[in-house]
């Protein structure tokens, strides 16, 4: 069991606040991806978990236990950290066994764990190695290895699959996640890449300019986002966001597309409306548009074009737009229902079409 | 030319496409990739040939002649005599064991000392006055060493001197440190590693600073002890820049000359007489200079083989690490 909660945790440097008054809680024995932008303040929050640096304000539990002012070497945390943090004169099997060693485990154990964990990542052939002799992709490994190794409930990964080539992170996502699953442990993951967090997590914490925005489990968060920052930092690719107006009969209205809400509000005024990629169509008897870029994933075809001033995003299967170029007519049809309704001042959910 | 005819250019096959001058031809030599680099080498070379080269040169040759400014002779060409003098004096050879003694505690000690002080002022940007205490600290390393003597000299003077005064007031009797030959050699080392600890501090915080953050990181969460870090993390990626440190120093500490010549010219007796100073002394007083330069060799030889015992070393390290 490993049950982490923030309380009102902030974190200052020389004035300018990385973290701001963060209460989130991360469930025992789950997944939670913690993703946002770059310098949104994860790898300070992952930072004040594992002891390295105090909060200067709030607290911080692990299990209903206080550990804010516990030091790090006490806190019986696993951490891998962004940089691979190897130590350049020993091997990788003393690499990874040190910490094991420091807590007078038995050598034949250390050897056995060891074993199992560089099989699980494919490393068993560089154990002898020293890090110098090692690729990125094999360091990471290494690393990653190092931190599971560790006797504890609780590990923290500070976006460990950074700069590795997609072949390599697909596989690690799900050694990883099968690794979490055997240990039954926590696991907190850091990463600013909206596809990893969304094929990693089981819960997800959006992090941004050191607020909590949202923390739920992952299907929530991108199918009914309780704000509008979440809805634009998480999902491949990215959501469209519209300019409207929401007027007393509860009647939306974009450039693009007018639609009622499914539920009454109280709300009148400017809001913002999120449509998913998903939710746009190529249909021919569409509005006009015109195609600005597109990237072809194989299957699916990520189309960027042009409709009243303003670009948006779809995604269709690639057969469908092969005989389309830039600048080629791309008539589409926004689907009213689904659409995620904003107060474009505060970024709260007020409806949904 | 007719109206609306097309362009021309009156040009003959055999005029020339652009005039070359004497000037023209001087710039394209010096622009060749065969001259152009020994031209941007020229300034550090001449000044390396007239201020290191042709010395040396010098000093080599006047080793092997007998060449007294006193005996109004002029050179002798007399082969290794000037060597086999030097490995046959006795005096020469208590000098130099006292100045392998002189290096080897004053090297010690202020890296031992430089190490503790800067492991201490290293991470203490927090810490109010800290930029005034490094430039305290580092103060005695850029005054001169007759100043430095001067002014230890006056300190450890043994009617007025401050250290003295402070002695007496605890009820003991003045010492004469520098006239007592019991204690002339530690008073003069004392202000040798008082003058150059803070450059073993200087190393030691860029040696610091060369630690990754990650790797210490990883050693505080894993429960490293304190010299288990210092061991494996800090001396193995610091250890390059210490050991240049240890070098210079060392080459620096067997040089040592102006500081002996201002407190002690030597004595008492010859309890602080250093190579360095019996080279002075028979060149500028006795001015036997054959003999002299035949030392100045001999001496220059040892430097070379200190700087060669540190690139083998580190060297051998590396390729050990390697094949490991």
């Amino acid at each position: 069991m490993s049950r982490v909660r923030l309380q009102g945790v902030s974190q200052s440097y020389r004035g300018v606040k990385a973290l701001d008054d963060v209460t989130v809680e991360v469930a025992s024995q789950r997944l939670t991806v913690l993703c946002g932008p770059p310098a949104a303040g994860k790898s300070v929050l992952l930072r004040l978990l594992v002891g390295l640096e105090q909060p200067s304000e709030g607290r911080i539990l692990i299990d209903d236990r206080d550990i804010t002012d516990v030091p790090a070497a006490q806190r019986r945390i696993g951490y891998v950290p962004q940089s691979f943090a190897l130590f350049p004169h020993v091997s990788v099997f003393d690499n990874i066994a040190y910490p094991l060693a420091l807590q007078h485990v038995s050598r034949a154990e250390i050897a056995l764990r060891v074993g199992q964990v560089a099989e699980i990542l494919g490393i068993n052939p560089l154990l002898s190695k020293r890090p110098s002799q090692l690729s990125g992709g094999e360091k990471q490994r290494a690393a990653i290895a190092r931190g599971m190794l560790k006797n504890a409930d609780l590990f923290l990964l500070d976006d460990p699959l950074v700069g590795l080539d997609f072949k390599l992170r697909e596989s690690l996502m799900e050694d990883l996640k099968d690794m979490r699953a055997e240990l039954g442990a926590t696991f907190l993951y850091v990463t600013s890449d909206s596809l990893e967090a969304l094929t990693m997590a089981e819960d997800l914490i959006v992090l941004d300019a050191g607020h909590v925005v949202e923390a739920n489990p992952v299907a929530e968060v991108y199918h009914s986002p309780r704000h509008l920052r979440a809805a634009e930092l998480v999902g491949f690719p990215r959501c469209n966001v519209l300019a409207g107006v929401l007027d007393a009969g509860g009647l939306c209205r974009t450039g693009i597309v007018d639609f009622p809400l499914s539920a009454p509000t109280n709300f009148v005024g400017e809001v913002a409306v999120v449509a998913r990629p998903e939710q746009i169509a190529y249909r021919a008897d569409g509005a006009p548009a015109t195609v600005r870029l597109m990237e072809n994933l194989g299957a699916e075809c990520v189309v960027y074009f042009e409709a009243g001033g303003q670009t948006l995003v779809t995604s269709v299967p690639s057969p469908s737009v092969a005989h389309l170029d830039i600048d080629s007519p791309f008539p589409f049809v926004v689907r009213g229902e689904g659409l995620l309704v904003f107060d474009r001042a505060s970024g709260a959910l007020v409806g949904r079409g | 030319m007719e109206p609306g005819a097309p362009a021309t250019i009156n040009q003959s096959r055999d005029a020339p496409v652009a005039s070359t001058g004497p000037w023209e031809g001087f710039t394209r030599f010096l622009g060749r990739r065969d001259v152009l680099p020994f031209l941007l080498l020229a300034p550090v070379l001449i000044f390396f040939i007239v201020w290191n080269l042709i010395p040396t040169l010098w000093l080599l040759g006047l080793g092997f002649y007998r060449f007294s400014l006193t005996s109004g002779r002029p050179p002798r060409f007399a082969g290794l005599y000037n060597y086999r003098s030097i490995l046959n004096d006795s005096g020469v050879w208590i000098d130099l064991s006292r100045t392998f003694l002189f290096v080897f505690f004053a090297v010690v000690t202020e890296t031992l000392l430089g190490m503790a002080l800067g492991l201490l002022f290293w991470n203490s940007h927090r810490l109010p006055g800290r930029r005034i205490a490094l430039t305290m600290l580092f103060s005695p390393m850029v005054l001169t060493p007759v100043a430095a003597g001067t002014f230890w000299r006056l300190i450890y003077d043994p009617t007025f001197g401050v250290l003295n005064s402070a002695i007496r007031g605890l009820g003991f009797s003045s010492v004469d440190f520098l006239g007592d030959g019991r204690v002339a050699f530690a008073a003069v080392l004392g202000v040798d590693v008082w003058m150059w600890t803070p450059f073993m501090v200087l190393m030691t915080l860029a040696a610091l600073a060369s630690v990754p953050k990650a790797e210490l990181e990883a050693a505080e969460i894993d429960r490293l002890a304190w010299h288990q870090r210092l061991r494996l993390i800090v001396l193995h990626h610091g250890k390059f820049i210490l050991m240049l440190g240890i070098l210079l120093r060392t080459i620096d500490a067997f040089k040592t000359m102006d500081l002996i010549y201002d407190m002690t010219y030597g004595g008492p007796g010859s309890a602080t007489q250093l190579v360095a100073m019996t080279l002075y002394r028979r060149a500028f007083e006795a001015f036997n200079m054959g003999w002299s330069s035949a030392l100045a060799v001999i001496l220059l030889l040892i430097s070379i083989a200190f700087t060669a015992t540190f690139i083998f070393v580190l060297h051998w390290r590396e390729r050990r690490e390697a094949e490991s």
